[in-house]
């Protein structure tokens, strides 16, 4: 008895010793001095970007993004009544002043305001171009210069977009500043990139008539593309400081965002979420950036969403267990996107996304954002093919369905699709089987 | 260190971590959180000589006082001090008679799926705790049944009358009554086990444990049960939840005047009004009880956020709008965009509690608003608010409110006239109704206090009074109409099962279109 009350005098607080976690994981330094962003103006010279030709042709790259870009807008925007509204309930001062809102709407953190001004410029894709601006012409020029961003490579193309329109470790959309007053996020990568005014000529490996499954290609890529950065964004939000935790744009919008009027389309909210075994009246996780990769991602990859869902579930998510989690997932779609890049999107594959897509009437009915990931799947993959006449007028219907969910007057970048009835949807869904 | 003598740290550990595992099980875990929500509510005063057992309605009922049949002559001659149709506007009006039906209505019934509970509701603790009576106890339920306890009756007579064996026969039994009857309020309650409903402070605490929440009492609507159905639990205000039950008694000043002797109300004595103040402190102090009992719970101790039915509902319950009123309106300076505020409505008419003592208002009122500050901060520092640090901060407004409650209960604290004329003026100061902007609950409580301070003046002011005189009540009525139609300041009545979902969903309607820049127009008509 007395070796028991001795060992476990001495064994209890030696078990918490072990039990603490150690503070060896301290990362050795960055060193080196991040290369510097030098402004839109060094690349706009008539001879090299700026030769004012056709939109989109080549050597008039800067003219076409200073003519029709919205990116060259992004820093005029923090002028304009959302943004100074947005500022006032931030604490006041102003948003062109803000390193949250210069982070996406300038040139990125600690640059000069004439900088800034450029709005998203050049280097805030191709990479800060202090190194590289005099040689990147050249022949023979190194790719690997520092700073320079490979843009040819898909899978990088769909990550730079993703630094600001989902968010990174320095750069995010979180639900105080929704809060405060802008818009969420709602990024797709094939959409996004289809009604993009591009300022660069399709080469010949992604020549459309020589790469007739493109479409379904950006599609893929930038599904896994998006997906990790939200995966890798959450576990960022999960491994920061307790005060944000748990951030409320990991949740769906939709789930608390309702008036209380419409019983039964909560009642059967409920019934849903406890099929799926969950209990009424918790939060689900977002849908927008995880509902395809959990409907065509592999084994393994939807392990780690059951469980980063199980936990989000709580009230207040164990962040060491999601933040795990997340990574996980988000390093099995690094090697999904890799895979997607390079991949032959045949026929026969495409027939079984749509498939997979049209099939599930269940994620239809889950809300609005579920409905539109399906919709802008199946739009993009009917692309890749020859496309009948009759999927255009079945698109256009779901199109409709779904911006007919905006009541009347919206603005949808704040509204919410209130009045989408997923009975609407279904139906259309299944004409794509 | 040898491997043996490694192997020797095994045993401790073992048993330390079954003993870890032991206090972490389900059941352990209820009982700590139970300890622990005993921290924040005080042992509750049992009578000394009264035994338990819970009466069914049939006590109450046939041929006795309280079924519209008033007896022919009483003890010694003394009139009789009820209204004697008790039984008769409880069958016909009141909800809690329903409220065990209501559990067995469509509603409910899907409720108890969604919750996956047992198909029978008589075995919903968490629901029947307040929808009906929770014996709890095997032999104590099956001596009430012998007594006709039923649970179907819902929120029965004893429910809040006190569920003793001695009270009921022996005010009811002329040979008994008639030791019973010239005994003190509070000998009735502590010798026989009749609760003193007549004192605002053991009626406020009453009311509010099902209206506000009693974590020990396990009376508390969760978000759970909420998504799963529930209706939104409405903003409490004493007062008006008694005459709107409707009041199955009178007044005291609607009694005679021996009567109002023989059970206290001093002359020229306005008790709706320290009904009102009284019930605006408890309902505060208890809602911070709920709110402290569930932040130190075990649950949340071991990381779950507190449950989100503290919290502002319609924070979050709203539709998103670019033209949306509350883009309009911004943030308070002190509070942070995106973060989810408390329920807000239990805060509001404790300001009026506080001016009716003259002396202590000023400096009240700045020790409270501090207070208030204090835990709005500690709600937004994080979202679904820092647990500890809000149930540090609840305390003290517990022990402010506590505090508050126990001065205005004083027997010596008696309001006239010019008490009542003074708080109904002093509305337009401290709510500044022009100019701010109020949720909807937080309305109806301020238009509520108004309507009784207003109602009670006219009332008090017919000399000799012992019937309602309507004409007068009826131009309070049509004054109040801009706001009754805003907030139905009027609670439904009795009515069957699910009839009543036409009425939550008007609610609904008014919350969801509630607009606080229109509702300023409204209130301008404070005067």
């Amino acid at each position: 008895m007395r070796f028991l009350i001795v060992t476990t005098a001495i064994g209890l607080p030696l078990l918490l010793c072990f039990a603490t976690p150690s503070r060896s994981d301290v990362r050795p330094g960055v060193l080196l001095v991040p290369p510097v962003t030098v402004g839109v103006a060094s690349c706009a010279a008539g001879s090299c970007h700026h030769g004012n030709g056709n939109l989109g042709s080549k050597g008039s790259e800067y003219s076409t993004w200073i003519a029709i870009d919205p990116h060259a807008k992004a820093y005029r925007a923090l002028f304009n009544a959302d943004s100074r509204r947005i500022q006032k309930n931030l604490g006041g001062g102003n948003a062109h002043e803000n390193p949250t809102c210069l982070a996406c709407h300038g040139m990125g953190q600690d640059l000069p305001a004439s900088i800034q001004a450029d709005g998203v410029g050049c280097e805030q894709c191709h990479g800060p171009a202090e190194k590289w601006k005099s040689s990147h012409y050249l022949p023979g020029f190194d790719r690997s210069t520092t700073g320079f961003v490979d843009l040819r490579e898909l899978g990088s193309r769909a990550d730079s977009c993703m630094k600001c329109h989902v968010g990174d470790e320095t750069r995010e959309v979180n639900h105080d500043l929704i809060a405060a007053g802008h818009p969420r996020l709602k990024f797709e990568f094939a959409a996004y990139y289809a009604n993009y005014p591009r300022h660069w000529t399709y080469r010949e490996n992604e020549e459309r008539s020589l790469l007739p499954d493109q479409e379904a290609r950006l599609w893929v890529v930038g599904q896994a593309a998006s997906a990790r950065a939200a995966l890798d964004l959450l576990a960022t939000r999960a491994e920061r400081s307790e005060k944000n935790w748990p951030e409320f744009a990991e949740y769906d919008c939709a789930s608390c965002h309702h008036d209380l009027l419409d019983e039964s389309s909560r009642r059967d909210r409920a019934s849903r979420m406890v099929a799926k075994g969950r209990k009424p009246g918790e939060l689900p996780w977002a849908d927008w950036y995880h509902v395809v990769p959990r409907l065509t991602g592999s084994q393994a990859l939807r392990i780690r969403y059951a469980a980063i869902e199980n936990e989000m579930a709580r009230r207040v998510p164990r962040a060491k267990d999601v933040a795990r989690e997340a990574r996980a997932a988000a390093t099995l779609l690094r090697a999904d996107l890799s895979a997607a890049v390079t991949a032959k999107y045949a026929a026969e594959q495409v027939n079984r996304l749509t498939t997979t897509l049209a099939r599930r009437d269940d994620v239809a009915a889950d809300g609005w954002d579920s409905a539109a990931q399906l919709y802008l799947g199946l739009a993009a993959l009917s692309a890749t093919r020859d496309v009948p006449v009759d999927r255009k007028a079945d698109l256009k219907a779901m199109r409709d369905v779904l911006y007919g969910s905006y009541k009347p007057g919206a603005r949808s970048l704040y509204d919410l699709p209130t009045k989408y009835d997923p009975k609407k949807l279904i139906p259309l869904l299944k004409k794509f089987e | 260190m040898s491997f043996i003598m490694r192997w020797k740290w095994a045993g401790p550990a073992v048993v330390v971590w079954l003993l870890l595992g032991w206090l972490g099980s389900p059941h352990v875990r209820a009982q700590k959180d139970k300890e622990l929500a005993g921290d924040v509510y005080p042992t509750p005063v049992e009578p000394t000589t009264a035994s338990k057992l819970y009466y069914g309605v049939a006590a109450c009922q046939g041929g006795s006082c309280h079924d519209g049949k008033p007896p022919v002559s009483w003890v010694d001659g003394k009139q009789v001090n009820v209204r004697c149709d008790e039984l008769i506007r409880w069958k016909k009006y009141d909800k809690h008679d329903n409220a065990f039906l209501s559990l067995q209505s469509p509603r409910g019934k899907r409720m108890g799926q969604l919750l996956g509970y047992d198909p029978d509701p008589k075995t919903w603790k968490t629901c029947l705790t307040c929808h009906a009576v929770w014996i709890g106890d095997d032999k104590l339920e099956k001596a009430s049944k012998e007594v006709n306890f039923k649970v179907e009756e819902g929120v029965n007579c004893v429910a809040c009358h006190g569920h003793y064996e001695e009270w009921v026969p022996s005010h009811s039994i002329l040979v008994t009554a008639r030791k019973f009857r010239p005994l003190s309020r509070s000998e009735k309650w502590s010798k026989y086990g009749m609760i003193d409903l007549k004192d605002p402070l053991k009626r406020a605490e009453l009311c509010a444990s099902c209206h506000v929440g009693n974590m020990a009492q396990e009376k508390f609507v969760t978000h759970e049960m909420y998504a799963a159905g529930h209706p939104p639990l409405p903003s409490f205000e004493l007062a008006t939840f008694s005459n709107e039950m409707p009041r199955h008694w009178q007044l005291l000043r609607e009694k005679s005047p021996a009567l109002q002797k023989e059970i206290g109300l001093s002359p020229g004595e306005l008790e709706e009004t320290k009904l009102l103040l009284i019930g605006a402190a408890v309902a505060l102090r208890d809602n911070m009880r709920l709110l402290q009992a569930d932040a130190v719970s075990n649950h949340v101790k071991n990381g779950d956020g507190l449950d989100i039915a503290h919290f502002d509902c319609y924070a979050c319950h709203h539709d998103l709008k670019a033209d949306s009123w509350r883009l309009k309106r911004g943030y308070d300076k002190n509070r942070k965009p995106g973060r989810v505020g408390l329920r807000p409505w239990s805060v509001e008419l404790v300001k009026l509690a506080i001016a009716a003592d003259e002396k202590t208002a000023s400096t009240r009122s700045a020790e409270y608003e501090k207070l208030v500050a204090d835990l709005n901060k500690v709600f937004d520092s994080r979202p679904y608010g820092n647990p500890t640090e809000v149930a540090a901060a609840a305390k003290k407004l517990d022990k402010f409110a506590h505090e508050l409650a126990l001065s205005l209960s004083s027997p010596k604290r008696i309001f006239k006239v010019d008490d009542t004329t003074r708080l109904l003026k002093a509305i337009p100061t401290i709510y500044e109704p022009a100019t701010k902007l109020y949720d909807y609950d937080s309305a109806r409580q301020i238009s509520w206090a108004h309507e009784i301070l207003k109602k009670e003046l006219v009332r008090i002011r017919i000399p000799g009074e012992v019937q309602e005189d309507n004409s007068n009540l009826v131009a309070v009525d049509v004054e109040l109409k801009g706001i009754n139609d805003l907030l139905r300041l009027r609670l439904p009545r009795k009515s069957t099962g699910e009839s009543l979902s036409s009425e939550y969903q008007t609610t609904l309607e008014r919350i969801s279109k509630w607009d606080p820049f229109r509702a300023r127009s409204v209130f301008a008509s404070f005067k």
